[in-house]
């Protein structure tokens, strides 16, 4: 008895279980399962399938209904549950969903839900949603026809080839058609190819004088039959382009050779583009190109004598063909043919070459680099940068030191030949200035750091270019020990241009220390001993590191009685690198006397105002109001104003209002108005529409009193809605 | 979203305006400027704007050559904060969180823009420019006259576009894809796939 009990109990609970599981969640909880958010319960297929489906009966009325809102919200759930289901590794999913989706296309779907149906059946479906889409294709809606055809055009199963094959035998429209021949072809199947050559080659005698295909879909089909790669239709293409070699029936014979070259028909491909070889135009240059990717040495000749001829189209296919072309001493029996090749031919063979990246060719470049004529050396530059090893530094270094347009591509190349430094460091010992001084350049453009004691040392020569050119390479390599040095060449120096240029590494090297407020010690000390050029110089060094300790040395320069020292002080603070100069610059905007620091004050204040900052917007509009208080010319103001225009804050806003009564800053303080207005309008609805009425009032300029009206627009929507 | 049908304005073609895309009811919000907002015609933002920034970073790091990240990866709540990019040499490239500017860099050696000090003076570095005059239009022209490869050269803008693409792909699906960038597949994910090329509405096609 007891042990019947048992057995009825378990029976029970089981029954409970399958009936649970039969009513399933609400529908939310479904969709929250089948879309990931939550863990979903096991399920067989059949269970699966019964749970889409479930959640496509719930919102199909949404989906077929007029509320916009309501059916977006329906597509954005089915489409969740399709890509979730579409996920690598959960094929039952995906079966499950594609075939609940083609069950509710079965029954018959209003028209407005079906293509979003569809369009996930583009996504996910495969063989269980053929025979739904093979119905949809018959539709009476040619747009629902047409979605079903993309979705076998996207379909991975043989089944969705087999039905578009089928519906082309059944299409009484030639557009329809050619429709179903461009998804045909566009699936790349194998199994197509005997139904695309069929209509390729279909003669109007076979269906009683009715032309089935038009031209467009014949070439269509061709590209089908040329992407397919298949071996058997080659003689029918090479008879249709006997026939009728128009562009585009030879622009499929030839993707017909790119792709068998692809899957390694390499004879048969060939075969194709010698054909063609002697076309004309496009065609021409595209069989040279097939000619390298599927040739060899046999084809070099025609591949060099493209690269000699009149037409640069042509001679640049070369330089794909010399690329790709493979086979033993292509690149020797190349390089063979610079040395009697006309300009135009050389120039092609180098490109060749260096696409190619066989430096065994690097000498031919040495060669080219001493050629006559300037397109020939450009080319033999880039090409060393490629190819080049430390033979070809000294050869670049000449090129760039010769200047010209060869100068640029030598650099570059120098750049590129990393692993080349010490054949550099060779080259800055002893010769030509301007050759050592492309040497210091490029070791500084590879950022050579440990070379620095060497430009120290040709940043003491006599010979400027040598010293200009060391000076700056040590404010890219050079490290806090080259500070000291590059001081006392400020101090010491009497050319200017060493004095500038020994300035600005100063400041890069000081930017770049791990501890910059040791590193300005020496500088303050130096710039307060010296005196002259000097001291305005270190002076600007300091405005271009910043720091605490160089402002306090600038605001004692500022008091010092030397005008050109006070000038000196007032751009290092309008050049500060951050906002902390901003009392000093705006206290000389309004106190001086004298116009250019007033003047270089007040801009070096805009500056630092809107550069990067952390602060409130509100508090920014009150710095910037403060500088439209201290300007006193209209194009000062204007300047205030662009300012204010990026600030997006009712304390910018007020602050340009009052400037639209002033007709020598009414467009400038309209335009900003508008800037900020249309910004800011929904969080401050009534001053905004207020200042847009003023600009409305001031400006006749259309633009802006369309944007104005737009936003006066949306700031009554927004006091509409705050009102209820 | 499938906007309410409104009358096709006049002299404005709709079919050829909607062209290879899903057929949908002329709307005004579509045209002229809300159409990036709809998968059908756009990528949104992502092609947009991030064209610019993706397309610069990339410039900056000399990876303009490159033809796609291996891997993409949507924010996961978890590890990804952010929609993520891997590429092949080792660099990952993260969508939003620069600070200093749209785009910021993360090295072994510091970062640019330095946040821990102030504004360093650039590096002397040789950065590739514009030919002939006239900005970016005036180096096409350029190129058209001596054949040499402009500095927006298509290929570089269609890596920057497959940067762009996969990152929309993985965000859709939520869920991370590895690509192949030479044969430009997706890996693995037959359906994610699907995604790499759109059928076309009829007659459009691509030749």
């Amino acid at each position: 008895m007891r042990h019947k009990t048992i057995l009825l109990m378990a029976a029970a609970a089981v029954g409970i279980a399958a009936w649970a599981m039969g009513q399933e969640a609400n529908v939310g909880e479904l969709v929250r399962e089948l879309s990931g958010e939550k863990a979903a319960a096991q399920r067989t297929p059949e269970q699966l399938r019964a749970a889409y489906t479930r959640v496509l009966d719930a919102i199909m009325a949404d989906m077929e209904g007029e509320d916009a809102g309501r059916r977006a919200n329906a597509q954005r759930v089915i489409e969740r549950l399709a890509f979730v289901a579409s996920r690598p590794g959960a094929e039952a999913e995906r079966a499950a969903c594609s075939a609940a989706i083609a069950d509710a296309l079965a029954r018959d779907v209003a028209v407005g839900a079906s293509p979003w149906l569809i369009r996930q059946l583009e996504r996910i479906g495969r063989a269980e949603a053929v025979p739904q889409l093979a119905k949809s294709l018959e539709s009476q809606d040619e747009k629902i026809r047409d979605c079903a055809r993309r979705a076998l055009q996207k379909n991975s199963s043989p089944e969705a080839g087999e039905a578009l094959r089928r519906a082309l035998g059944a299409a009484r429209t030639p557009e329809w058609r050619h429709a179903v021949v461009e998804a045909i072809a566009a699936r790349c199947e194998p199994a197509s190819a005997e139904v695309l050559l069929g209509v390729v080659t279909h003669q109007v005698a076979e269906t009683r004088g009715v032309a089935l295909y038009g031209d467009d879909t014949r070439i269509a089909a061709m590209r089908g039959l040329a992407r397919i790669g298949d071996k058997s239709v080659i003689d029918a293409m090479a008879k249709k382009v006997a026939e009728g070699p128009t562009p585009e029936v030879l622009d499929c014979y030839l993707l017909l050779g790119d792709t068998l070259a692809g899957k390694g028909e390499r004879r048969e491909a060939l075969k194709i583009y010698k054909s063609l070889a002697e076309a004309k135009g496009h065609v021409q240059c595209a069989a040279i190109i097939g000619l390298g990717r599927a040739g060899g040495a046999d084809e070099l000749p025609a591949i060099l004598a493209a690269a000699g001829n009149a037409d640069e189209k042509l001679r640049g296919a070369a330089v794909e063909a010399l690329a790709m072309i493979k086979g033993e001493g292509i690149t020797a029996a190349t390089a063979g043919k610079f040395g009697s090749a006309d300009v135009p031919t050389k120039v092609t063979i180098l490109q060749g070459l260096t696409r190619r990246g066989d430096k065994s060719a690097a000498a031919t470049f040495v060669t080219a680099a001493d050629d006559a004529d300037e397109s020939v050396r450009i080319e033999a530059a880039r090409g060393l940068g490629r190819l080049g090893n430390a033979v070809a530094v000294p050869v670049l270094l000449k090129l760039a030191a010769a200047g010209g347009n060869v100068q640029p591509v030598a650099r570059w190349s120098l750049h590129e030949l990393k692993a080349e430094a010490a054949a550099l460091l060779k080259a800055i010992e002893a010769g030509n200035p301007k050759v050592r001084a492309e040497a210091i350049r490029a070791l500084a453009m590879q950022h050579a750091q440990g070379t620095w004691k060497v430009m120290l040392k040709c940043a003491g020569e006599s010979d400027a270019v040598v010293r200009l050119e060391a000076i700056r390479a040590l404010g890219v390599v050079g490290p806090s020990e080259a500070l000291a040095p590059l001081t006392a060449i400020v101090q010491k120096t009497e050319d200017g241009a060493t004095r500038d240029e020994a300035a600005r590494a100063i400041a890069t090297i000081a930017l770049r220390d791990a501890e910059p407020e040791k590193a300005v010690g020496p500088i303050i000390a130096a710039m307060q001993s010296s005196t002259g050029p000097a001291k305005l110089a270190l002076i600007g060094v300091l405005g271009r590191i910043g720091g605490q300790r160089p402002l306090q040395a600038v605001r004692a320069a500022l008091r010092e009685d030397d005008a050109k020292v006070r000038d000196a002080a007032v751009r290092a603070l309008a050049d500060w690198p951050d906002v902390s100069a901003a009392e000093d610059l705006l206290a000389i905007a309004k106190s001086a006397t004298e116009e250019t620091p007033r003047v270089l004050a007040l801009r070096g204040y805009i500056r630092v105002v809107r550069l990067e900052n952390a602060r409130p917007a509100s508090q920014t509009a009150a710095m910037l109001a403060a500088a439209l208080d201290a300007a006193k010319r209209p194009d000062e103001k204007k300047g205030v104003l662009g300012a204010l225009a990026e600030v997006r804050d009712p304390a910018a806003l007020a602050a340009v209002v009052p400037c639209l009564s002033d007709p020598a800053l009414a467009n400038e303080a309209c335009n900003a108005a508008v800037r900020i207005g249309r910004d800011i309008v929904d969080r401050y609805p009534e001053p905004v529409k207020a200042a847009m009425r003023k600009v409305m009032e001031t400006t006749k300029d259309q633009n802006t009193r369309k944007f104005a009206e737009e936003t006066i627009g949306r700031a009554d929507a927004r006091l509409k809605k705050a009102g209820g | 979203m499938v906007r309410p049908a409104q009358p096709v304005p006049e002299g404005m073609d709709w079919d050829m305006w909607l062209g290879p895309a899903p057929w949908r009811a002329y709307n005004k919000d579509y045209h002229p400027f809300n159409w990036r907002g709809c998968r059908d015609f756009s990528g949104g933002n992502m092609t947009d704007w991030g064209a610019h920034h993706y397309g610069g970073a990339l410039f900056c790091m000399n990876m303009q050559d490159c033809p796609g990240p291996v891997e993409v990866i949507p924010p996961d709540g978890k590890e990804y904060k952010q929609l993520t990019w891997k590429f092949a040499g080792g660099l990952v490239m993260h969508d939003g969180g620069a600070w200093g500017g749209p785009i910021a860099f993360r090295g072994t050696k510091g970062e640019c823009p330095d946040r821990k000090g102030p504004r360093k003076a650039p590096p002397d570095v040789q950065i590739p420019n514009y030919k002939g005059r006239g900005g970016i239009f005036g180096d096409f022209l350029h190129c058209v006259r001596t054949r040499q490869r402009p500095f927006r050269d298509i290929e570089l803008a269609h890596h920057t576009l497959v940067v762009c693409h996969l990152g929309n792909i993985a965000g859709w699906l939520r869920r991370p894809i590895r690509f192949d960038p030479i044969k430009e597949e997706i890996i693995g994910d037959p359906e994610a796939n699907r995604w790499i090329d759109r059928p076309k509405r009829q007659p459009w096609s691509l030749t």
